[in-house]
C-alpha cells in the first residue's frame, strides 16, 4: 500500500503534494527538472474565458522570506488551454486539477461548463480569492453568500472534485469555508496570498505597478497554519493547506494543523525540483517514524 | 527569431575557481562545470542560489560571460549592487555554488548573411559579448566591439576582448578614455562611414535607453539588431510571469524575458516605459 496516498473528495492522490496555481505554469515549464508525474496532483495556472495579458510591470517584488506578486491572472484563455496545454497535462500520470476564475458569477459556470467536455481533468480549483484583479477575485471570496452561490452553481454542473480556494483577507475565513462546504464543495484550499505592499524608499515609488499585491512565501506560513487550523475546527471536509511550504517539515506542520494535502507554491521558483525533494523526504519520514499511512498525521497536533 | 531553448536546463552545482574584483565594485566569478562550459550559447544565463537561507529569497540571474570547454569552466561578471550580489561577492574559491541553467534563448548568428557584427556593450552589458565574440569567430564572422562605460575604471575583460578582435571602440561618459559620450554615438558614427550595410548586424546588451537608441540607429541603416534584456526575475524558468517587457505588438503586449528572451529583435520591444 502507498503510505503517502490521501483522499480529497472522489480523488486519490498518490501523495499529498500538489502545486499551487500560478507557480507551476501549465506543468511543462518544470519538466526539465523532475518527473512531474510524481506529484500528488498538478494545479495549473488560473484559466479564464478570455486570454489575459495580465497587469502592468513591475509585477513582482522580493520581500523578507517571500515575495509580492500582482500578475493579474495572465493566462492563455480557455480555448488555447484546451488545445495547447491540455495534451501535455493529459499525458501525465498524475491528478490534473484546473484552476478557474471568472469576472462574474456566471462566468465561473461558463468556464467549468467548457471544461466538462474535456478529457483528462480530474477536478477544479475555483479561484475566488485573487487579490490582483478589479472584478471578481477576492470580492467574491470574501462574501459567504457569493461563495455559496458560485459553489452551488458549479456543483449542479459537475461531479468532478470541486475545491474552493479561499482568501485570508477576510474577517473570519471559517465562515467562508462553511458556506462553501454547505453549498456542496468537496474541499477548500487555503490560503491564497495576503494583501501586501512595498515601497522603494530611494525612488518613493511602489515596488508593484498596481501598488498592492499578494504576499507569498515562508513569510506567510504561520498565518496559513493558523487559518488551516481554524477551518479544520469548523468543517469536516478535507482541507488543502497552502502558504510558504519549502520542505517536508512544513508539509507535516500543515497536516498536523488539519490539512489532508498541501500545495507547494513560491518554493518552485527557488528550487524547481523542490516538490520531488519533499515527496522523497515524506517517504523517508514515514519509514523513519514507522507510519503506515501519512493520513495518520492529519490533525495530529498534540494539545 | 528562434525561441526554442537549445539545451534543457537543469539544477547544477559547481565549484568556484575564483571570485575576484576586476574593477571597483565589479566581480568576475569562475565556476568549474563541464556541461555549461560545453553547451551554453551566447546570451544565455544561469540563475544562482546565492544563499541557503532566505536572504535573498530569489535566485539571481547572471549572463554567461565566457566559457572554456577544454578547461571545463565558465565565468560570470557582476556588479555588487544589492543584497544578492553582496553575498555573492563573499563566496570564496573552493566553495560550491548551486545554479539553474543554461537558461533562456541566445543570440543568433547566420554566417551566410552576416560577415561583420557590431557587439555593443554598455557597462555590465559587456558580459555576454566575450562568449559571443568567440562564437562569431568560430563561424567566420568578424566581431567589432563597441564598449561604453561611465569612466575608464569600469572597463572589464578588455584582455579577453583584445584576444578575440583588434577592432574595439571605447566610449566613456567622462572622457577618461576613448570617445567622450555614449557608445551609441560611436556606433552611429561607424555606420555613417560604411557604404555597404547588408552584411552587417548588431548585438547589444546594456541599459534600456541605450538599447532603445541603438534600435533607432539600426533601423535608420536597415541593419538587424538583437538586444539582450535585463529585468527583475522571480523564477528564471517561465513560471512566475514577473519578468515582462512591453512589446510593439498589440496582439502580444508583453514578452517574458527569462524564457522568450533574454534576446529579442530590437524592433519587437517598446522601450518607452
Amino acid at each position: 500500500m502507498n503510505k503517502l496516498a490521501v483522499t480529497i473528495g472522489n480523488l486519490t492522490l498518490k501523495n499529498p503534494i500538489l502545486t499551487a496555481s500560478g507557480t507551476f505554469g501549465y506543468g511543462n515549464e518544470y519538466a526539465p527538472y523532475f518527473d512531474v508525474s510524481a506529484l500528488g496532483g498538478l494545479i495549473s495556472k488560473t484559466i479564464t474565458l478570455n486570454p489575459r495579458a495580465g497587469n502592468a510591470f513591475p509585477r513582482i517584488a522580493e520581500t523578507p522570506s517571500g515575495m509580492l506578486n500582482s500578475i493579474g491572472l495572465a493566462n492563455v484563455g480557455i480555448d488555447a488551454f484546451i488545445s495547447e496545454k491540455m495534451p501535455y497535462l493529459r499525458s501525465l500520470d498524475t491528478v490534473n486539477i484546473v484552476n478557474v476564475a471568472g469576472f462574474t458569477i456566471d462566468e465561473y459556470t461558463e468556464v467549468v461548463q467548457r471544461l466538462e467536455d474535456v478529457d483528462g481533468i480530474d477536478g477544479y480549483e475555483v479561484n475566488i480569492s485573487c487579490p490582483n484583479v478589479k472584478e471578481g477575485g477576492v470580492a467574491f471570496g470574501s462574501n459567504p453568500n457569493i461563495t455559496a452561490k458560485i459553489t452551488a452553481n458549479l456543483r449542479t454542473i459537475t461531479t468532478r472534485c470541486l475545491i474552493m480556494k479561499l482568501t485570508p483577507n477576510v474577517t473570519r475565513i471559517s465562515d467562508i469555508a462553511r458556506a462553501a462546504a454547505d453549498a456542496g464543495a468537496d474541499s477548500v484550499s487555503l490560503i491564497n496570498t495576503l494583501v501586501g505592499m512595498a515601497i522603494d524608499v530611494r525612488t518613493r515609488r511602489p515596488k508593484l505597478a498596481t501598488i498592492t499585491g499578494g504576499l507569498s512565501g515562508p513569510a506567510i506560513k504561520p498565518v496559513a497554519i493558523a487559518r488551516v487550523y481554524e477551518v479544520a475546527q469548523a468543517i469536516s471536509l478535507p482541507i488543502i493547506g497552502i502558504g510558504g511550504i519549502m520542505n517536508a517539515d512544513d508539509v507535516l506542520e500543515f497536516m498536523m494543523a488539519g490539512a489532508t494535502a498541501v500545495q507547494v507554491g513560491t518554493a518552485n521558483f527557488i528550487d524547481p525540483d523542490v516538490c520531488m525533494t519533499i515527496i522523497n523526504d515524506l517517504h523517508s519520514y514515514c519509514e523513519r517514524e514507522a507510519i503506515q499511512s501519512v493520513g495518520a498525521v492529519i490533525g495530529s497536533m498534540i494539545m | 527569431m528562434k525561441k526554442t531553448i537549445p539545451t534543457d536546463s537543469s539544477i547544477h552545482t559547481g565549484e568556484v575557481l575564483f571570485n575576484k574584483e576586476v574593477a571597483p565594485g565589479i566581480c568576475r566569478m569562475r565556476i568549474f562545470h563541464d556541461e555549461i562550459a560545453r553547451t551554453s550559447l551566447p546570451g544565455q544565463f544561469i540563475n544562482i542560489r546565492v544563499s541557503n537561507n532566505m536572504e535573498p529569497f530569489w535566485r539571481r540571474p547572471f549572463s554567461i560571460h565566457a566559457t572554456h570547454a577544454d578547461e571545463h569552466w565558465f565565468d560570470i561578471l557582476y556588479r555588487v549592487i544589492g543584497i544578492g550580489t553582496q553575498k555573492l561577492a563573499f563566496v570564496k574559491s573552493g566553495e560550491i555554488i548551486n545554479f539553474v541553467g543554461p537558461l533562456g534563448n541566445h543570440f543568433i548568428a547566420d554566417p551566410a548573411i552576416t560577415k561583420t557584427s557590431l557587439l555593443v556593450g554598455g557597462g555590465l552589458g559587456i558580459a555576454p559579448m566575450v562568449i559571443l565574440a568567440h562564437y562569431l569567430i568560430q563561424r567566420n564572422i568578424h566581431p567589432i566591439v563597441f564598449y561604453g562605460v561611465r569612466s575608464q575604471s569600469e572597463l572589464c575583460s578588455l584582455p579577453d576582448l583584445q584576444a578575440l578582435t583588434s577592432d574595439i571602440y571605447i566610449a566613456t561618459e567622462d572622457g577618461s578614455v576613448g570617445q567622450t559620450g555614449y557608445i551609441t554615438e560611436s556606433v552611429d558614427a561607424f555606420l555613417r562611414q560604411q557604404t555597404q550595410y547588408n552584411e552587417l548586424n548588431i548585438y547589444a546588451c546594456g541599459p534600456n535607453p541605450m538599447l532603445d537608441r541603438l534600435g533607432q540607429i539600426a533601423e535608420l541603416y536597415h541593419v538587424p539588431c538583437q538586444v539582450s534584456l535585463e529585468t527583475l526575475m522571480g523564477c528564471g524558468i517561465g513560471a512566475c510571469l514577473g519578468c515582462g517587457m512591453k512589446t510593439r505588438n498589440s496582439e502580444k503586449p508583453y514578452v517574458y524575458v527569462c524564457k522568450e528572451g533574454p534576446v529579442f529583435q530590437a524592433g519587437e520591444i517598446d522601450f518607452s516605459e
